[in-house]
């Protein structure tokens, strides 16, 4: 009964405080999609303002640019002509990145806001000099930011990253599209969320981030950044095979291609992938760690040049499973190797393994495992079956 | 250090004097709800209203405070076999006529007291002055045929009974009037008082006669009265054409004929202090709660205005809570609807002069409820029920999420759409409440004119403003099409409710809605929905929770909620009403 | 003695505020501050344990409450101890109350002023928030129940849909390896989890209220393994998808875990808003309660009316939620409340039943 006076005062009172307190209309904000982090690298225009007076103390750690996205006008574009570059990229050179941010609003009138804000790539050189948690902490930490926000490395400069894409296209949201390419292509690395990174950097425990390379206009997928859980640091790189490799030891892959020769008759051999598992068992006795991978796979051929087989033949078949079985076996290796010998980390969850299977070995073992892990043997028992060669029952003549 | 710390938690000024506002409005206000009450007491004759035990239901008896479903047990035992053996209860003391006619009469009057539309019509038979009766219902029988074939042949009957000094046997003096006297073609006899009642309620004239222990049934069912054509204001697919009219004898004959049941109460009332007109309150009696009943008719009686015009004045003037904006009865044209209410144990008023009934008590869920979820396949009416409840939360909502998403939360809504409302959002110059308010205001001015134009011209003006209007106020940048769409939908969604009245609450809350969200967002929302929640559970109809469908004691009535169950399934009538007769 | 408890609620009634009552802000933060204590993945079986103790001493309430049908706490235990006593622990009791419902809009006020109201002044958003909750509170008990009746199927089925959509950033191995630590850690993981099940004390009035008192452990039993049911859930979805390592890090996991998706395919793409909705809807209803136990405990106690304690603990639950002057004020006075709640109703009221049964008072 009393509801209606009740709602009369929070009216009058909508009516003297509106516009209310929280409230910006949606149009006048700039939505940030895409950031890119890389070691200070002052632009041309960044100069020019320090050199007029727009400087302030700052020790010139990290250049930061934001790309926002430029509304196309009511009407969009006129029909027939080319759109418009519908992104812009702004640069800000300095210590805190969220000081960079708000520096924004000193030069733009419409305030950054990060909710949409898709992706972050990280330089190479930077993430080699400084520990990622230092440098995502902001995007952890804010409000607006969520945490399903994405991480790459990029080899060259991050900013070149984000300012190369076809016309119409955004940069940041063509990078985040493509992980969903990962039923597509097994050179692919799962997509890594600052939520998932948190957790990582917290534990120490090394892991690999997606890397992205550039070349004049287009950007390339193209292995990924490996780094070390101890330090936070960017150590090296596994190249696109090695992360062929990676996604066999980890089962992470939902589809793709895998190629190899005919050993007999040097012919080309291509497999698509349908799916793929992979376990990895610990094997303890007394001191000694030893892990089995086990990987599992089927699939179809795709392209197959070799003459002369029926596909049909049981044991043609079984010839082909097995020469890509190797393949398989090749690339885990390769991969594990460069793991274990070159870089001295264990970004493939042989760790986590052990820990869920010996919890007490593992105890032991935690401390120094990136190290621990160097030394211990790997085998593999690779399992793969054609199910069906395709439409076609014969091969190319 | 500790008192350090005790000293900085003391409150500051300022939020003591926050605390001092959170305390006096409230009282402030709620001191001003009790003046207008008090008001309103001494002008209103409503005096106490009903109160249901346990918060909810139908006002039981003092005392009776323990348990629900003990708390009315029928008070007779109802058999399994039906209404006529329960009928047969009252009055198996006399089964038959006896052949007095005044105790005959007084039986008949006995039985049908409370349906005021049994008519009787003392006459005396021709020469002799025999003493007989015409029993017959108002509205149902042809009065004209009746005057001409069965009234003016037995008044004038001076030649059968040529010679005669007193009163034949019986058995001569039936065969008098059946052979020489009555020019009707349909004649039954029967000796039974119920039966004959029954036939008169269904239509027939009955001839009481001095003297014969049976009684005359004739068949002298009205031609086509002038029936109602389907009601404009509830249009249905599938269901009868046919709509109350203005006359009150019309209507209560074509509840008759829709539910031919003897438990039928129809109660007379005569309304209005200087112009008075008839009202009837309609109910089944072996269904109906008595307390609701009472408690009805109680609150008829204190109406005390110098002409009911309509029974929306009955509606205003019995109503619980007049504050509220939601109505706490339902008005309905359509007679399956009324009889429909009554097995569910509602009652009905009809008022004359106008062709809306009222049912009480009402809950929110039945106003979103319509004939047709039930004519209908049970999968086809529940998916519609849904579409509606669907219906009504955007009609209420729509425009409110819209402003809090774009003013205060763009982070919630996908990306891509944030990107094509920024676009479209350029160079739009007003807040979006504003620009809502426009939209939304514009669009109800166009209802309103729609509804006051001829019908031809209408639908055209429909067009003119929905489509030319907003695509022009789209290219002139005043709004953005977003918006248009979001508030074509919402009129689209309000059109949709089965109750008109319902969908103008709706509208009116619509916009309280928006005024929360442009303070507090998503957050004024919620409270805007937890408030009206508050609000509708405070509210009873008739000492019937008004959301009790909503949040029932019983998860039985939930089947007749959102989903439609085969009707195989109700069993039940709704509990909430505390039917005499739970079971169907 | 006050005319309100003549207003009677179904078992299932008393059942579903149970439900809502331990349903609070805690399932946005238990599981950091259980992760925190215990340190091992294995919390979720912390969080059943909590769930089973606080069973166990709220059987113990119930045992006292039958032995005063209809009477509430705040009545009969001056009967039990002599009113000075009585009516100490009844003020302590209704404190308790008060300082939850302060705790209650405290949380939701951070939460909601940081991820939806960036700007909006504290006190704005709790006149709101109270004054709302008060003009649902007097409607009495009734209306407090079918509020809470009303948003069960909302909160319910938006709870279902999130966490299964959360099942996309879900990692069964952050939860593997089951007692890795062996059972130590899990016991530490217990303690924080009572102030998240905090049950019992809304037994010492729902249950004067309810028309069949006879089945009060029943909605003992139900009441509190639908929320544990719940709790276990978000605990063991938010381990899923940060691991343990990373669940410490967030000060409100269960809403991060929510944020750290997008679903392409469902026009909402991000379920936070949905989240939200539900979870200060929830958060009414616990308000709500605990306010109305609070003002209720008072008006018996000082055999005052109920609305008029009703408005005077308007500006008392408001400066107390207010003091707090920080987020970390805020965790620790959860904290505090938690450990009040473990004396006044893990331990009081075995003693309490004792003497009753000494002294044999109640039927």
């Amino acid at each position: 009964m009393k509801r209606t006076a009740v709602i009369l005062v929070l009216l009058a009172a909508c009516v003297l405080l509106s516009g209310c307190w929280s409230s910006s209309p949606i149009e006048d904000l700039n939505m940030i999609v895409g950031v890119a982090l890389d070691s200070a690298d002052e632009t041309e225009v960044e100069a020019i303002f320090e050199r007029e007076g727009g400087d302030y103390p700052k020790r010139k750690k990290i250049s930061c640019t934001y790309q926002f996205v430029i509304p196309q006008g009511a009407g969009g574009t006129p029909k027939g002509a080319p759109p418009s570059k519908n992104f812009n990229n702004m640069t800000e050179t300095g210590d805190s990145i969220f000081e960079a941010v708000r520096e924004f609003s000193l030069r733009t009138n419409r305030p950054p806001i990060g909710h949409h804000l898709k992706i972050v790539v990280i330089g190479e050189e930077l993430a080699r000099s400084t520990n990622i948690s230092e440098l995502i902490d902001f995007y952890a930490r804010d409000n607006d930011l969520r945490p399903s926000v994405l991480l790459m490395i990029s080899g060259g400069k991050a900013r070149d990253v984000l300012s190369n894409s076809l016309p119409g296209q955004i940069p940041s949201f063509v990078l985040e599209d493509i992980f969903n390419n990962v039923d597509r292509n097994s050179r692919i690395w799962e997509p890594l969320s600052i939520a998932k990174v948190v957790g990582l950097l917290h534990g120490k425990k090394s892991f690999l981030m997606q890397n992205v390379i550039i070349s004049g206009k287009e950007y390339k997928f193209a292995g990924a950044g490996v780094i070390r859980g101890k330090t936070g640091k960017y150590i090296g790189f596994l190249d696109e095979s090695e992360l062929e490799g990676m996604v066999w030891v980890t089962g992470k892959g939902k589809g793709g291609v895998l190629k190899t020769y005919d050993p007999d008759r040097d012919k080309l051999l291509t497999y698509e992938i349908n799916s793929m598992s992979s376990k990895i068992k610990a094997k303890v006795e007394g001191d000694d760690i030893s892990f089995v991978v086990n990987i599992k796979s089927s699939g179809r051929y795709a392209e197959v040049f070799a003459s002369g087989g029926k596909k049909l033949d049981k044991a043609w078949v079984e010839k082909d499973e097995k020469t890509l079985q190797k393949q398989i076996e090749k690339l885990a290796q390769s991969t594990v190797d460069k793991m274990q010998h070159e870089l001295h980390v264990d970004v493939a969850g042989f760790g986590n393994s052990l820990h869920i299977q010996y919890p007490s070995v593992w105890r032991k073992v935690k401390e120094d495992w990136d190290e621990t892990f160097s030394e211990i043997p790997v085998t593999y028992e690779v399992k793969l079956d054609l199910e069906n060669y395709g439409a076609s029952g014969i091969t190319a003549e | 250090m500790v008192w350090k710390t005790i000293a900085g938690l003391f409150p500051s000024w300022s939020m003591l004097f926050q605390g001092f506002i959170i305390f006096i409005v409230p009282v402030a206000l709620t001191r001003t709800m009790t003046w207008i009450g008090a008001k309103e007491g001494k002008v209103s004759t409503r005096g106490l209203r009903a109160e249901g035990t346990k918060g909810g239901g139908v006002p039981s008896a003092a005392g009776s405070g323990g348990n629900v479903q003990k708390s009315n047990p029928a008070p007779r035992k109802i058999k399994e076999g039906g209404d006529s053996v329960s009928v047969a209860d009252h009055v198996s003391a006399s089964m038959t006529y006896t052949g007095q006619f005044q105790e005959d009469l007084q039986k008949f009057k006995e039985m049908s007291a409370d349906m005021a539309d049994v008519n009787v019509r003392e006459l005396r038979i021709g020469a002799l002055q025999i003493k007989a009766a015409l029993l017959f219902v108002d509205g149902l029988t042809d009065k004209d045929g009746m005057d001409r074939n069965i009234l003016k042949p037995l008044m004038n009957a001076m030649r059968p009974f040529e010679g005669m000094t007193t009163a034949p046997e019986a058995n001569v003096l039936k065969n008098i009037i059946i052979h020489q006297v009555i020019l009707v073609s349909e004649i039954e006899f029967t000796a039974n008082p119920l039966m004959s009642l029954q036939k008169v309620l269904f239509g027939s004239a009955v001839l009481l006669v001095e003297g014969m222990t049976e009684v005359f049934v004739m068949g002298t069912p009205k031609g086509r009265t002038r029936i109602g054509e389907e009601p404009v204001s509830e249009a249905l697919l599938r269901g009868p054409r046919i709509g109350f009219t203005e006359t009150l004898s019309d209507n209560t004959a074509m509840l008759r004929r829709n539910g031919q049941n003897t438990e039928l109460a129809m109660i007379s009332f005569t309304v209005g202090k200087r112009i008075q007109k008839e009202m009837v309150l309609t109910y089944i009696k072996d269904i109906a709660n008595e307390e609701l009943v009472e408690e009805v008719k109680r609150r008829i009686r204190t109406i005390d205005i110098d002409d009911v015009k309509e029974s929306g004045y009955v509606e205003q003037l019995i109503e619980d809570n007049y504050l509220s904006p939601f109505q706490q009865i339902q008005n309905t044209e359509r007679p399956d609807r009324v009889m429909a209410a009554l097995l569910e144990g509602r009652v009905a008023i009809l008022l004359d002069g106008t062709p809306f009934a009222l049912i009480m008590p009402v809950t929110f869920a039945m106003l979103l409820q319509s004939p047709e979820d039930y004519y209908d396949r049970w999968i086809a009416g529940s998916l519609l029920r849904v579409l509606r409840f669907l219906a009504a939360t955007i009609s209420l909502f729509g425009p409110a999420l819209y402003i809090s998403f774009l003013s205060f939360h763009p982070g919630l809504i996908p990306t891509k759409l944030v990107i094509s409302i920024i676009n479209s959002r350029q160079g739009v110059p007003f807040p979006s409440l504003i620009e809502a308010l426009i939209m939304e205001v514009s669009i109800e001015i166009l209802r309103e004119a729609g509804l006051r134009l001829p019908k031809p011209i209408g639908p055209a003006m429909g067009i003119v403003g929905g489509l030319i209007i907003g695509q022009a106020a789209v290219e002139a940048g005043i709004v953005s099409p977003i918006l248009v769409i979001v508030v074509a939908v919402t009129a689209i969604s309000s059109f949709s409710m089965p109750m008109y009245s319902a969908g103008i609450t709706l509208r009116m809350l619509r916009f309280v809605a928006m005024f929360f969200a442009a303070t507090f967002g998503l957050y004024g929302v919620i409270l805007f929905f937890l408030l009206l929640s508050s609000h509708l559970i405070k509210l009873k109809s008739f000492g019937v929770p008004y959301l009790s469908m909503a949040a029932p004691y019983r998860i039985r009535d939930w089947k007749d909620f959102i989903i439609r169950m085969p009707l195989q399934f109700m069993k039940r009538r709704p509990e909430l009403l505390k039917p005499k007769e739970p079971r169907r | 003695m006050n005319a309100e408890v003549k207003d009677r609620i179904t078992t299932t009634q008393a059942t579903i505020m149970m439900v809502n009552y331990i349903l609070a802000a805690g399932i946005l933060t238990l599981p950091r501050t259980v992760v925190q204590a215990s340190g091992t993945p294995d919390v979720w079986i912390s969080v059943i344990l909590g769930g089973i103790l606080s069973m166990l001493t709220g059987a113990v309430i119930v045992r006292l409450n039958q032995r005063f049908p209809g009477q509430t706490f705040f009545q009969y235990s001056r009967r039990i101890i002599g009113k000075p006593l009585g009516v100490l622990l009844g003020m302590v009791i209704a404190g308790y109350f008060l300082c939850i419902a302060s705790y209650e809009i405290r949380s939701v006020q951070e939460v909601t002023v940081f991820f939806l109201l960036e700007g909006t002044p504290s006190w704005a958003f709790a006149f709101a928030f109270i004054w709302t909750a008060l003009y649902l509170c007097r409607g009495g008990i009734n209306a407090v129940s079918r509020m809470c009746r009303l948003i069960v199927p909302i909160t319910w089925t938006v709870f279902a849909i999130v966490c299964l959509l959360s099942l996309k950033v879900f990692d069964i191995n952050n939860l593997r390896p089951v007692l890795g630590e062996g059972l130590g850690p899990v016991w530490k993981g217990v303690k924080p989890t009572s102030l998240t099940f905090t049950a019992g004390e809304a037994l010492f009035f729902l249950i004067a209220f309810m028309d069949k008192p006879k089945k009060a452990m029943r909605v003992l039993v139900v009441g509190t393994c639908i929320p544990t049911f719940f709790y276990v859930a978000a605990v063991v979805l938010t381990i899923g998808a940060f691991s343990v390592d990373g669940v410490v890090t967030r000060t409100w996991p269960f809403l991060d875990l929510i944020r750290s998706f997008e679903v392409d395919y469902l026009i909402f793409e991000r379920f936070e808003s949905l989240l939200l909705v539900i979870w200060i809807m929830q958060i009414f209803c616990t308000f709500c309660i605990a306010f109305y136990g609070a003002a209720l405990g008072m008006s018996q106690i000082l055999n005052k009316k109920f609305h008029n304690c009703l408005f005077a603990l308007l500006p008392v639950v408001y400066v107390i939620s207010e003091i707090i002057p920080s987020i970390n004020a805020l965790f620790a006075f959860g904290t505090g409340i938690g450990n009040w709640a473990i004396v006044l109703f893990g331990c009081m009221p075995l003693p309490l039943l004792i003497i009753a049964r000494l002294r044999r008072i109640g039927p």
